[in-house]
């Protein structure tokens, strides 16, 4: 027995506070990275003309990624995301214009405005909430693959809004809350960032983040992520935690669309189709900030972290002399290299499954040893 | 003990197939097919002609090809390649950088970039045990980058070659160094050769349609008559047992892969071809259609359920579809939503029926 134990040296698997530490928080580490290397590259990275725009560039993906990182909590994925992004966007815009012209377009003054943006307000989200039931519905009750059923999502919504928009570029009649709320609230260089928009990204940001991690309700979500069977087992509905995490997802994708379309004033049917798509900066951001790919832990705001420093490297970039198209190669990079080290450590974990059983065996017998010899 | 023993509760759950189940799965395209030909022919009367028809294969043989390259993918239990896109843009860009040595080694070149991406896929899925889904994804993602960032945003012609091509590129540059008299080459006469492998005809049928046959063939093949199918239906059914049988997962998994970029990449090819320009986006959305004409066919999302006939009958189906569709007049957007629709409507009915015989879930 003993000769065993000298052939097969067990290495010590267990790794240390400090690492542990560090991997989960690793999206902070990684953002301290970023900025300290950008600015050393190019000093006025951290000017404010660079900051405030790249924030608000960000604002769209952050909202997209609360509501991904939820689905991705719970266990599934959804892609469509992309999608809802686009129908959001052409739905508000389009219904918009319609009751304001039912109101009396620009004859009904402010009265005629404001209603028309809460109807076309509502009727987005109410979409939004539709899709999220529907993908819900499909993978909690009808136990499909939430990639597939989120996938043919994906194509029958572009194909909705193409139909919709009939391809079309849609604007508002109507500017005033365009203006409204694109204008910053203070005139201060750094927090010129304060409009109205970034407000309510924040709120909503905050917001989930709490109801995440103080929460019961939250608390149970992230159960039913890592181990469902002993969620519904101890009582929890997991159907019902599913189902409201693409409705969450789906609702977060729909106000991130419309809030985008209205500060451009403007809804395309293909937005991310050409350029980088929203659904690669969003899965990459929400597995660089460390929500795990088979669920059951993760955070909002990481996540939102992580999208702020992927939009500060392909700023970096640009500001380096780098093209467009060297975005979209550094983001592709950057998804599959954070894939692989997640794979690998999963992989050695499994590996080493059986080996941190012996080691602990060896510490057992020996201090079985030294009590049988004192 | 024996009080025990009896007090248990009779296992009702079902052990046999139902029969309407069973020939809906083994037959349900078929069926399809007749009823969309029934809706065919009161819809237009030029639907049942033999040029209809043909029109109709010749469409969906590019699809065909990709598809019997993906079905091995979800045979074997992984849920669909979503990099055959890019693999399919990036093989057919390939191929025109190297038609001009002659167009067999344009071929060979763009089918060997296929085989490489297959490796790397199925390593990433096999070895490691990454998911499909992210892994293809993320592979689809940096494929893009790589052929945006070479070529600089523009896009190659067969036909057009001066000194500023040879600037761009994967390996242009790299032939302009090795070879200087590069721009002498007769490239007109390559490049008509590599624009017409879409239009040749054979006995009045395109290639493309006997190239998706003989791929499709050899596909049935090997899925069902081969050793290699038959290991590859057991890890699709299921892996563990499969891993204590002895089989070599990771190849399996790996060769699958690789059969599916490889059948990309020769649609890749035949597809720039088609349009006679190698850019990114040439084969968007094939992964996604490919996946639904799979399913249509009765191949079961978990693995290791369907067959080869199946793959032809659902890629058969989506061209009727479309084709009736187009008759109709709906256009290329609301057909579209209305794949999308169906998909998500298939893939449900396929879950349910699966779940009620207490098989499994996909």
């Amino acid at each position: 027995m003993r000769k065993f134990n000298d052939i097969f040296k067990f290495k010590k698997c267990e790794r240390s506070v400090l690492f542990n530490n560090l991997n989960s928080n690793r999206i902070y580490v990684f953002a301290v990275l970023i900025i300290v290397i950008m600015t050393m590259t190019k000093p006025e990275f951290l000017g404010s003309g660079n900051i405030v725009p790249m924030i608000k560039t960000s604002l769209l993906p952050i909202m997209v990624g609360i509501g991904f990182t939820y689905v991705m909590i719970a266990g599934n994925f959804d892609l469509s995301v992309g999608a809802v992004i686009n129908v959001g966007a052409a739905v508000v815009m389009g219904e918009f214009n319609r009751f304001f012209a039912i109101f009396g377009g620009d004859a009904g003054g402010t009265k005629a405005i404001v209603f028309a943006w809460i109807i076309a307000f509502a009727i987005a989200i109410l979409a939004g909430i539709i899709i999220g039931l529907i993908n819900g519905l499909l993978v909690a009750k009808g136990k499909v693959h939430s990639f597939i059923v989120t996938i043919g999502m994906l194509t029958a919504l572009s194909g909705f809004v193409y139909t919709y928009c009939k391809g079309n570029t849609i604007s508002a009649d109507n500017s005033l809350f365009v203006n409204v709320l694109e204008k910053s609230l203070i005139n201060i260089p750094y927090l010129k960032v304060l409009t109205i928009r970034f407000v309510i990204c924040a709120i909503v940001l905050i917001f989930f983040e709490i109801l995440l991690l103080r929460t019961k309700w939250g608390r149970s979500l992230l159960i039913v992520g890592s181990n469902k069977e002993a969620a519904w087992h101890s009582g929890i509905d997991t159907d019902k935690k599913i189902i409201l995490s693409f409705v969450i997802s789906a609702s977060t994708a729909t106000l991130a669309g419309m809030l985008f379309a209205i500060s451009m004033n403007a809804a395309v049917p293909n937005y991310g189709e050409r350029g980088i798509n929203p659904l690669m900066l969003v899965l990459a951001s929400t597995i660089i900030g460390g929500t795990v790919m088979t669920g059951g832990s993760g955070s909002v705001v990481k996540t939102a972290v992580a999208v702020l420093s992927i939009q500060a490297i392909f700023n970096g970039l640009i500001m380096n002399g780098l093209g467009f198209d060297v975005q979209v190669l550094a983001a592709g990079i950057l998804l599959a290299l954070v894939v692989i080290y997640e794979s690998y450590s999963i992989y050695k974990q499994v590996l080493n499954k059986g080996v941190r059983v012996a080691a602990e065996l060896k510490e057992k017998r020996k201090k079985l040893k030294q009590a049988t010899t004192t | 003990m024996e009080n025990v023993i009896t007090n248990m509760k009779e296992d009702v759950r079902k052990t046999r197939h139902n029969i309407v189940t069973v020939y809906l799965t083994k037959f349900g395209v078929l069926a399809m097919i007749a009823f969309l030909a029934l809706i065919g022919m009161l819809v237009s009367p030029n639907f049942m002609s033999a040029n209809n028809l043909l029109n109709v294969l010749n469409a969906v043989s590019y699809l065909g090809i990709v598809a019997t390259g993906i079905s091995f993918v979800i045979y074997a239990g992984q849920y669909g390649d979503l990099s055959a896109p890019m693999t399919m843009a990036i093989s057919g860009v390939i191929c025109v950088e190297f038609m001009r040595y002659g167009l067999i080694y344009g071929v060979i070149a763009a089918v060997a970039t296929g085989a490489m991406i297959g490796l790397i896929n199925g390593f990433l899925i096999g070895k490691l045990r990454t998911n499909a889904i992210i892994w293809t994804l993320a592979m689809n993602f940096i494929l893009e980058g790589l052929v945006r960032w070479s070529y600089k945003g523009t896009q190659i012609y067969p036909d057009m070659a001066n000194a500023k091509t040879y600037t761009t590129g994967f390996f242009l540059p790299l032939m302009m160094k090795l070879d200087p008299n590069i721009l002498e080459i007769d490239l007109k006469t390559r490049a008509a050769a590599f624009n017409g492998l879409a239009s040749t005809y054979i006995f009045g049928l395109p290639l493309v349609l006997f190239v998706m046959i003989i791929v499709m063939i050899t596909g049935f093949i090997i899925m069902s008559k081969s050793t290699f199918g038959n290991q590859l239906k057991i890890v699709g059914s299921s892996y563990n047992v499969a891993k204590m049988s002895g089989v070599n997962c990771t190849k399996i998994v790996i060769l699958a892969f690789m059969m599916s970029s490889i059948c990309a990449s020769i649609a890749g090819v035949f597809l720039t071809s088609l349009n006679q320009v190698g850019a990114f986006y040439i084969g968007q959305g094939y992964d996604f259609i490919a996946v639904t004409a799979i399913i249509l066919g009765g191949m079961s999302l978990s693995g290791g359920r369907g067959s080869m006939l199946g793959v032809f009958g659902g890629v058969f189906t989506i061209g009727l579809i479309s084709n009736i569709l187009t008759l109709i007049g709906v256009g290329t957007f609301t057909q579209k939503m209305i794949t999308g629709a169906i998909f998500v409507v298939v893939v449900a009915v396929n879950a349910s029926s699966l779940r009620k015989l207490g098989r499994d879930y996909a």
